[in-house]
């Protein structure tokens, strides 16, 4: 897709969109967005004249997303990655680390793997397809299992396992599980931030329909996670303990929530309610609405770091593209 | 958290997106086109600005789509689930002071609560309750003096003689025969399949509405909102799908009905595949998530979406969930398509 046609209504389109965008940035990663770190940090400047977040860039971060999801479910589900023909584009292309099948004891979650694998890899071909030529290639990624690998890490800030000792996603259906969880309520978070982002209202279409699917995977995971914790209760409070640990990482707003069912009193009804138990499947604002991450916000979490970063966790030597580095989060 | 509230800043963002709305209608291409009979190129110099526009004596001219008439579509929808879900889970119906606004207000029929057997099950139907009247809220409070009222909603079972909208809904997917009744209301299953009826509508409705929003605050809630339904309808097809193979006591028969109520959805609302059952051609492959060939959720046009809770593959306005049909400042975003 191109946008040689209208480019210039998109272009004044664009000017307009500029100082939104701006705002944007500010209101979701506070006043630090704005000093020279910040700008720094998200290749985005105050002049005119200097680099914009293109539509391109924005598809790109997602694609560094899909990259990412797509390796782990395809070696969870089929003990095998992508395809190499998949990983090639712009910047430096690394190899994945780590992944293997998972051996389902429960033939529900091998086909539950099996349908977010497929998902996820035609995510990665839309997405390539959509950017053409300029498509970043898949640096490299990290899914392996060590103590200090990316899984381990955030394992052990969630308190899933103690310091130094490994996790390994690929080991039970409950582990593959927690490690799903990692990533799909981000994925669903990326989505929402970036959406306002984009100037092509095809391209807002798509990620529209690119947020919904990671929201019916994040239900999948989430409301399975929920239905196995009655006879193991440990797999909500891990999974509540990995809300934290990521809501630990992106600063001091509550975007995350876990599973574990909660007391609310529902209002707005003819009649006085009583506090009820509900669940919490669904992690969202009192209006209802899910919540946003804004791209720093987002690296703070695959980067496993809180601090300014261009590489970390996940993503050994950051994402490839023009949004790739985090500020603090705040 | 967004500042839909100030409505200084509205009216500011509202000014400022009238040139992109230009864009938009300019190149849009077919997601335009999609609203049955609108006619769009006279946004040029309407009042879109105006949240609460005052009705022009004389005849009428050509109306111009603005965000409150994209966010009312939406409205109304939520009326309808949050009504469905807050009697199935509470007992009760939206407190009277949730249903006024633009438009005729009209009562909802039928509604009852479940007695649920299953624990996790109404827990499940509380959670989406309490977000379906938040979302109610939510539009409601963002549209301010603009929000249409909720219009006539039947969510009852009716008799066999005079069947309600679920038990027509019901026959007309196969999930009973042509005499029976189908009530949502007397079991766990009953209202899972019910809840079924809605949720994957509601996230092809707002993705196929997200183009047509100008305001980009709007546009992040409205987001937010489709992300909440399709967590929503992840979470019904995920209970059916294990409800359905789950070993002791598989219910097959849960798997049945859905795909016969997602087949009935794609007979009324056209000829393009947009609906899949939980279960696909492999049968070693859930289908938990209905995506096309790149993975990306449906999408509905307004007219679609109101074939399918209307109950009809023609053109018209009422029937089904929404017997005087939906309330909406255009009557082009009140018709279903003519598909027949």
């Amino acid at each position: 897709m191109t946008e040689s046609v209208h480019l210039i209504e998109a272009l004044d389109a664009r000017v307009e969109r500029r100082s939104e965008r701006r705002e944007f940035f500010k209101t979701a990663l506070g006043a630090a967005a704005m000093t020279a770190a910040g700008a720094t940090a998200l290749s985005f400047s105050t002049s005119a004249s200097a680099q914009t977040i293109t539509d391109a860039d924005v598809l790109n971060f997602a694609l560094n997303l899909e990259y990412l999801e797509a390796q782990f479910y395809s070696y969870a589900a089929y003990g095998t990655g992508l395809d190499n023909s998949l990983l090639s584009g712009t910047g430096t292309q690394g190899a994945v680390r780590g992944g293997r099948q998972v051996n389902f004891s429960d033939p529900i979650v091998r086909q539950y793997a099996r349908e977010i694998a497929q998902d996820e890899i035609a995510h990665v071909k839309f997405l390539r397809t959509a950017l053409g030529s300029a498509a970043v290639a898949q640096p490299v990624i990290d899914v392996s299992v060590s103590p200090t690998s990316a899984f381990s890490l955030a394992a052990q800030a969630a308190g899933l396992v103690p310091a130094g000792t490994a996790f390994d996603p690929y080991a039970t259906d409950e582990a593959f599980l927690l490690g799903a969880f990692i990533f799909e309520d981000v994925g669903v978070t990326a989505y929402k931030g970036a959406a306002p982002l984009l100037t092509s209202k095809a391209y807002l279409e798509a990620a529209a329909g690119l947020l919904a699917v990671e929201a019916y995977h994040a239900a999948i995971v989430r409301t399975t996670l929920y239905g196995k914790g009655i006879a193991t209760p440990s797999l909500r409070q891990s999974a509540d303990a990995i809300s934290n640990a990521r809501d630990s990482l992106d600063g001091t707003t509550d975007l995350d929530q876990g599973i574990s069912p909660i007391s609310q009193t529902p209002i707005n009804l003819s009649t006085t309610q009583a506090a009820v138990t509900a669940s919490n499947i669904v992690p969202l604002d009192a209006n209802g609405v899910a919540f946003s991450r804004s791209a720093s916000q987002v690296l703070n979490i695959v980067y496993l770091n809180k601090g300014a970063a261009s590489a970390g966790g996940f993503y050994p030597n950051g994402m490839n593209g023009n949004i790739k580095t985090s500020i603090a989060a705040s | 958290m967004t500042d839909l509230n100030t409505k200084l800043e509205i009216f500011d963002a509202i000014a400022s997106r009238r040139n992109e709305r230009r864009n938009f209608l300019r190149f849009a291409g077919g997601s335009a086109l999609a609203i049955g009979g609108a006619t769009l190129l006279s946004a040029c110099g309407s009042d879109d600005s105006d949240l609460a526009p005052t009705p022009t004596p004389g005849p009428a001219p050509v109306a111009a789509l603005n965000d409150a008439d994209v966010l009312n579509v939406a409205l109304n929808l939520e009326y309808l689930e949050a009504q469905f879900y807050a009697f199935a889970a509470f007992g009760v119906g939206l407190n009277a002071n949730m249903l006024t606004g633009i438009g005729t207000q009209g009562a909802v029929t039928g509604g009852a609560q479940v007695p649920f057997q299953d624990t996790v099950v109404r827990e499940y139907a509380r959670e989406i309750a309490i977000d379906e009247v938040a979302h109610v809220a939510f539009l409601r409070s963002a549209l301010g003096s603009a929000a249409v009222a909720q219009p006539a909603i039947d969510i009852s079972v009716g008799t066999a003689a005079a069947p309600g909208a679920f038990t027509a809904a019901a026959r007309a997917a196969g999930v009973i025969g042509a005499t029976g009744v189908f009530n949502p209301y007397a079991d766990d299953n009953s209202f899972l399949l019910g809840a079924y009826i809605f949720e994957d509508v509601g996230v092809s409705a707002y993705k196929g509405a997200a183009p047509l929003i100008a305001n980009k605050t709007y546009l992040e809630a409205a987001a937010g909102i489709l992300a909440a339904e399709a967590y929503h309808a992840g979470l019904i097809r995920t209970i059916l799908y294990r409800k359905g193979l789950q070993t002791p006591n598989p219910i097959p028969s849960l798997i049945t009905a859905a795909n016969q109520i997602s087949d009935a959805r794609d007979s009324l609302d056209g000829s393009s595949d947009d609906d899949q059952g939980i279960t696909g051609s492999d049968p070693t492959i859930s289908n938990i998530v209905p995506t096309d060939a790149n993975g990306l959720a449906y999408s509905r046009s307004v007219a679609q979406v109101h074939n399918i809770v209307y109950l009809t593959p023609t053109a018209k306005i009422g029937g089904g969930f929404f017997p005087n049909g939906t309330n909406n400042r255009l009557d082009s975003l009140r018709t279903s398509g003519a598909n027949a």
